[in-house]
């Protein structure tokens, strides 16, 4: 049984995150660990621009809010017999915690809304980056509108980050790896071609964890799922650190690009 | 199914673990690929390793007595009896063999498979003496998968320690290996941590962590100064145990590896370890 940390935003759980944990306990049974922050709070935790704790804006409105979303969490396991635990922020939450709890977490689970910019309703890419980097296991996005996913695909480069994620999200989400899975070339710095894809190594790789598997090597075709140009239902997809994402630029976070990723949720690792 | 990489010396078949590598595949329903490398003094070694006692035990049949001249007829024998004890045990495998100084290959590969198995003569000391021998060095300092150093077969384990010391890579030691090793779901779990502290470190995130996957878990505290030694003292007094650690390179395992004023630590352990680094 794996260990999901789910991350409130604010005094919401989107219902697709309760979604996906209902697939997912249906496939494995998971111990859900809740996380309740005030929203604003853990954007300024992933930009490290937490104010100290003391000046945490969480008034009373806000409090009950907070106990309301636990009462709805609890009654959501109950309901769905998914074994709990709770995080309750208390207004002392800071960076080294959530650190800390990716630690000893399996996955990490949250919202699109947590990312997202108001006006353009991209996500920040830099709070994406931040993000990854700072999680200690692997963390699912999941968007607003869902379709439960019945198709993967994996963003791959052949570097160390994006043969990582693939392993990984085998392991933390087996249920989903037996889906039909395409493997596509992400052209970036790492693989100037799609040649990494034709590795006899990933055919091996690929073989052992996903049963329904097929490798497509035209680069760029993924750039259609996070420019919102492809919006097809059912998709989850997989990738390796931000250097995976096209676009990412890899170890320079400030020129992480927004990006979108239209309803399918987004699987993604620290590398 | 996972994907195991076994790596032996190509003139020189680590039976001991090879059994482990089959032990595990076998219970994790993996495939095993063995890696074949050409050894730096391949001439000189080119004999039967291991067939003394009998190779493999009872699986392979008695010692082949008869002597081979050049080592790539050796290495084709040891691929050979590779092959025939992976298929005893219904294990499918694959094979690859590397020239002496392929360790970049070796690297790719450990980016494409689950785990590592390497035996001791693969961490023995080389022809200048070095310890660990330069592959496996290569091998704990950048592999992209766990490894497993084993040095004895396994008749059975009834304990796993888990080496925490509170850091990030010895949690995702804990975690890779209950990926990985799900089998071991049902024996006792020991986590330890050496160092002038109450408890262990964050033992209510750990249990959480812990119970999803087991049901026997037991907290120990080492008091001492010497991490690596109070460690390795409290391991030597254990039987059929499978160690986890993390990072190489850091806290016990740099230590384990220097020369000490007898062996270094990590050759007198017999029991199995499993080390990754993130």
């Amino acid at each position: 049984m794996i260990k999901v940390l789910i991350a409130s935003e604010g005094t919401v759980i989107s219902p697709t995150v309760f979604e996906f944990v209902k697939q997912m306990n249906g496939q494995m049974p998971v111990l859900l660990s809740g996380l309740f922050l005030p929203a604003s709070h853990f954007t300024d935790l992933l930009t490290h621009n937490a104010c100290p704790a003391q000046d945490l804006p969480c008034d009373e409105k806000m409090h009950r809010g907070l106990v309301e979303l636990v009462y709805e969490f609890i009654g959501f396991c109950k309901k769905n017999n998914i074994c709990y635990t709770l995080y309750s922020d208390g207004g002392r939450f800071e960076l080294p915690e959530l650190q800390y709890e990716t630690r000893y977490a399996d996955l990490l689970l949250i919202g699109e809304e947590l990312l997202k910019i108001a006006d353009t309703g991209s996500w920040c890419g830099s709070c994406l980056a931040d993000l990854i980097r700072d999680s200690e296991c692997p963390i699912v996005i999941i968007p607003q509108t869902y379709t439960a996913p019945t198709k993967n695909i994996i963003a791959f480069d052949g570097s160390a980050a994006s043969v990582y994620a693939l392993k990984q999200f085998s392991y933390l989400l087996p249920g989903f790896a037996t889906n039909e899975t395409l493997f596509m070339a992400v052209e970036n710095n790492i693989a100037e071609d799609a040649s990494a894809l034709n590795e006899k190594q990933l055919t091996e790789l690929a073989k052992s964890h996903y049963p329904s598997y097929r490798i497509e090597t035209e680069g760029g075709s993924i750039l259609r799922y996070f420019s919102g140009e492809m919006n097809e239902a059912g998709t989850l997809i997989i990738a390796g650190s931000y250097g995976t994402l096209p676009g990412f630029n890899v170890g320079c976070t400030n020129l992480a690009p927004d990006i979108q990723c239209q309803g399918a949720p987004l699987f993604i690792t620290s590398y | 199914m996972k994907k195991i990489i076994f790596i032996t010396n190509g003139c020189s078949l680590d039976c001991d673990a090879l059994d482990v590598a089959c032990y595990i595949a076998g219970n994790a329903r993996a495939s095993i690929k063995g890696l074949f490398f050409e050894a730096a003094d391949a001439a000189g070694d080119a004999v039967l390793s291991g067939l003394d006692p009998a190779p493999c035990g009872d699986i392979l049949g008695e010692p082949d007595t008869i002597g081979f001249e050049t080592a790539t007829e050796t290495r084709a024998l040891n691929i050979q009896r590779f092959r025939t004890l992976c298929e005893k045990r219904n294990i499918v495998c694959t094979i690859h063999c590397m020239g002496e100084y392929d360790i970049a290959e070796a690297l790719i590969e450990s980016r494409f498979a689950d785990l590592i198995v390497a035996g001791e003569k693969t961490a023995a000391s080389d022809a200048q003496g070095r310890f660990p021998a330069p592959l496996l060095k290569a091998l704990l300092q950048k592999a992209e998968c766990p490894v497993i150093i084993a040095s004895e077969r396994i008749s059975h384990i009834d304990e796993v320690v888990f080496a925490y010391d509170g850091s990030a890579s010895s949690v995702f030691a804990i975690r890779q290996f209950a990926y990985l090793l799900p089998f071991f779901d049902n024996r006792r779990m020991i986590v330890v941590q050496v160092g002038d502290i109450p408890e262990v470190s964050y033992k209510q995130q750990v249990s959480e962590l812990l119970k999803g996957y087991y049901s026997q878990i037991g907290y120990e505290v080492v008091h001492g100064k010497d991490p690596a030694f109070e460690l390795f003292n409290f391991l030597k007094r254990r039987d059929h145990c499978f160690i986890v650690m993390g990072a190489y390179g850091r806290a016990y395992l740099s230590r384990l590896f220097k020369d000490s004023t007898a062996e270094p630590l990590i050759q007198l352990m017999k029991q199995p370890v499993f080390i990754t680094h993130h």
